[in-house]
């Protein structure tokens, strides 16, 4: 690995701007999960919305040449897949948990099935910021190139933060899942604030989907997601929904995560140890 | 089925206006025969209208997928041989739903058994077929068993949600098999695909003498009725349904929920790792990434549509292992992807489970009160 330029620095370095790179979809994930688990559900379903996100991000971008547009047609799809989810759950004595279950078998299988044209092809990917341009050093520059995606949902962390604290609409759905008879008796509908909450969260969910065909690894294959959406969705329930927090889990568990990508002979996932 | 015949008919004994009439005796059965039966059916339609925007003749389809499941003794060996691994990882998911758990990480138990039952057979090539086999078996469970434990230990003792645990550690028993697959126990020989060493052609346990189906069916059968006989005959069954309907009451009357728990957890695992264990040992004859082919998750579904009954589990999995050996044909015949199994087993537990809201509230059903 040490190839003279940099000695040794090139270890945490390539940890560092693996960190990165793989943080995003966690990040998004974890945030849309944040929202929904606030409202009072568990939308297991993220797996199959992140998968989504991926595919229809990858076919719009081919289909248009624009990755923006790729990245809105994955949020767009993640809503409308967090819509079907909320939509279900908010029939009588049906368990959310099953139906996120559910919903991962069909997002997935539903992403392969339209996905199967789109393996061949190569989109246009999204652009990242250069922050390296300070170095001569290939590998600082390679590790210091962000991407705008990662920036937003940085920001977005606090922005949430702050949201669920101070804003009338994070009290709202701070009020549905911890107390659903006072957002009642407060004249709200609970199943409304939970749609919106569930579908904002698949926004996010997709647009984290978005980010793994379109910048890293950056293209689409079956075998893209590996479980990271569940990963993501375990992590916000080890923080127990605290959205700052939130963003230094989803900036160390891929740490571990880069660390196994790394050293090819530990394979094992380090997923446990963060549970 | 008897028992849902038996839970109305005690309700219609205890209640003292009851009419002993035909609904209120068979209600509820009808019910979950019903209401299961026109969910996979209005998935159905609504597959059918998928296929039709993709230009696809919805009757073809049809035809086809009946063709490919039922309609010849070909196909019905092959839907057979699907089965068996769905009625033991469907179990996996049955058995911890009596005590009110979600586990769904069939498909972990089913690579660690198949591992382990590898491990064991390679440990011991010398030794005479039967007791391999025997060893195998024993090795397959333990190691499903120990595997889905995890899972209920860790949400005994640390409180952490079974179900999101028992599905990470899918992943895990993915990255220990390729691990393995790839290092300490791979075939020199095997170049492309590294598969660890074969367990042997005597080691092999063979099909049901007449068919082509293996023994893993009778595997099946038997751990589903035995299963059957454990919840709903035994006090073991009946303490861990009381601790499924009321945790709280359960302690109060002082059964110990972490032991029925991490039981359940063992025996709903060992019936995943037989299921790995028999696809080593009947189908694939090593282990290698092939295992991964799903059933774990499959297994999930069928015990959602069997409404969680070890019995139904048998009919239903035939039915979905015909739906999945379909698969093939549909994609030579119509050629659909072959991910259209997999829209088509979604599509079925979205229904399966918005059809949840349906008990209680079909009119005819319901009888006079």
């Amino acid at each position: 690995m040490a190839d003279g330029t940099i000695g040794l620095w090139t270890v945490p370095l390539a940890v560092f701007g693996g960190a990165i790179r793989v943080s995003t979809p966690f990040l998004f994930v974890s945030l849309g999960e944040c929202i929904t688990e606030r409202s009072g559900r568990i939308n297991l379903g993220l797996e199959g919305t992140l998968v989504m996100g991926a595919m229809s991000a990858y076919g719009i971008s081919y289909l248009t040449g624009s990755p923006w547009l790729g990245v809105l047609a994955a949020g767009i799809t993640g809503a409308l897949l967090g819509a079907l989810h909320a939509g279900i759950c908010s029939l009588p004595r049906v368990n959310d948990v099953a139906v996120g279950i559910a919903l991962m078998l069909f997002g997935t299988g539903l992403a392969f099935y339209l996905g199967k044209p789109l393996i061949e092809p190569t989109a246009p990917r999204l652009p990242a910021i250069d922050f390296g341009w300070w170095s001569d050093i290939s590998q600082v520059r390679a590790a210091l190139r962000v991407n705008v995606l990662f920036l937003i949902g940085v920001a977005l962390a606090p922005i949430l933060y702050w949201a669920f604290r101070t804003t009338r609409w994070g009290l709202l759905i701070r009020t549905a899942g911890e107390s659903s008879d006072a957002a009642r008796a407060m004249g709200h509908s609970v199943l409304l604030i939970r749609l919106r909450a569930t579908m904002v969260g698949g926004f996010l969910a997709g647009i984290g989907g978005s980010f793994l065909s379109l910048f890293y690894p950056g293209s689409w294959n079956e075998g893209l997601s590996s479980g990271q959406g569940i990963t993501a969705v375990a992590l916000v329930n080890a923080v127990i929904l605290h959205s700052v927090l939130e963003f230094t889990k989803c900036t160390i568990l891929p740490t571990s995560l880069v660390v196994k990508f790394r050293v090819p002979a530990v394979r094992v996932k380090v997923v446990v140890v963060r549970l | 089925m008897t028992s849902e015949v038996a839970d109305p008919a005690e309700v219609a004994a205890i209640s003292p206006a009851a009419d002993p009439g035909f609904l209120q005796r068979y209600g509820g059965t009808i019910e979950y025969i019903l209401i299961p039966g026109a969910a996979l059916i209005g998935a159905l339609g609504v597959f059918g209208i998928f296929v039709a925007l993709f230009g696809k003749n919805p009757l073809d389809l049809y035809f086809y997928m009946y063709q490919g499941a039922f309609g010849t003794w070909f196909s019905w060996q092959n839907t057979l041989t699907r089965a068996a691994p769905l009625i033991l990882t469907a179990l996996c998911t049955a058995l911890p739903a009596q005590l009110g758990m979600v586990i769904i990480g069939g498909e972990g138990a089913l690579l660690i058994g198949a591992l382990a039952a590898t491990g064991a057979a390679l440990m011991m090539q010398s030794a005479p077929p039967l007791v391999v086999q025997l060893a195998m078996v024993g090795a397959g469970m333990a190691g499903g068993g120990l595997w889905i434990m995890l899972a209920g230990g860790l949400r005994q003792y640390r409180g952490v949600n079974e179900t999101i645990s028992s599905l990470l550690l899918v992943y895990i028993a993915l990255a220990i098999l390729n691990h393995l697959v790839e290092g300490m126990m791979r075939d020199p020989a095997s170049l492309n695909k590294p598969s660890t060493r074969e367990i042997g052609a005597a080691n092999m346990i063979g099909s049901i003498p007449g068919t082509d189906v293996h023994w893993g069916l009778v595997f099946g059968v038997i751990a589903a009725i035995a299963s059957y006989i454990l919840i709903y005959h035994t006090v073991f069954g009946f303490a861990a349904r009381v601790a499924g309907g009321n945790i709280r009451a359960a302690k109060i009357v002082g059964l110990s929920v972490g032991k029925l728990i991490l039981t359940i957890c063992f025996l709903a695992g060992a019936s995943a790792g037989l299921a790995g264990m028999v696809e080593v040992a009947a189908v694939q004859g090593r282990t290698n990434a092939n295992l991964a082919a799903g059933y774990g998750f499959t297994g999930i579904l069928v015990a959602f549509l069997a409404r969680q009954n070890p019995l139904a589990v048998i009919p239903v999995a035939i039915l979905l292992g015909g739906i999945s050996a379909s698969g093939g044909l549909l994609q030579r015949r119509l050629g659909l992807p072959d991910a259209s199994v997999q829209v088509l087993q979604g599509i079925i537990f979205v229904f399966v489970l918005a059809s949840d809201a349906l008990y209680g509230r079909i009119g005819f059903l319901k009888g006079k009160s």
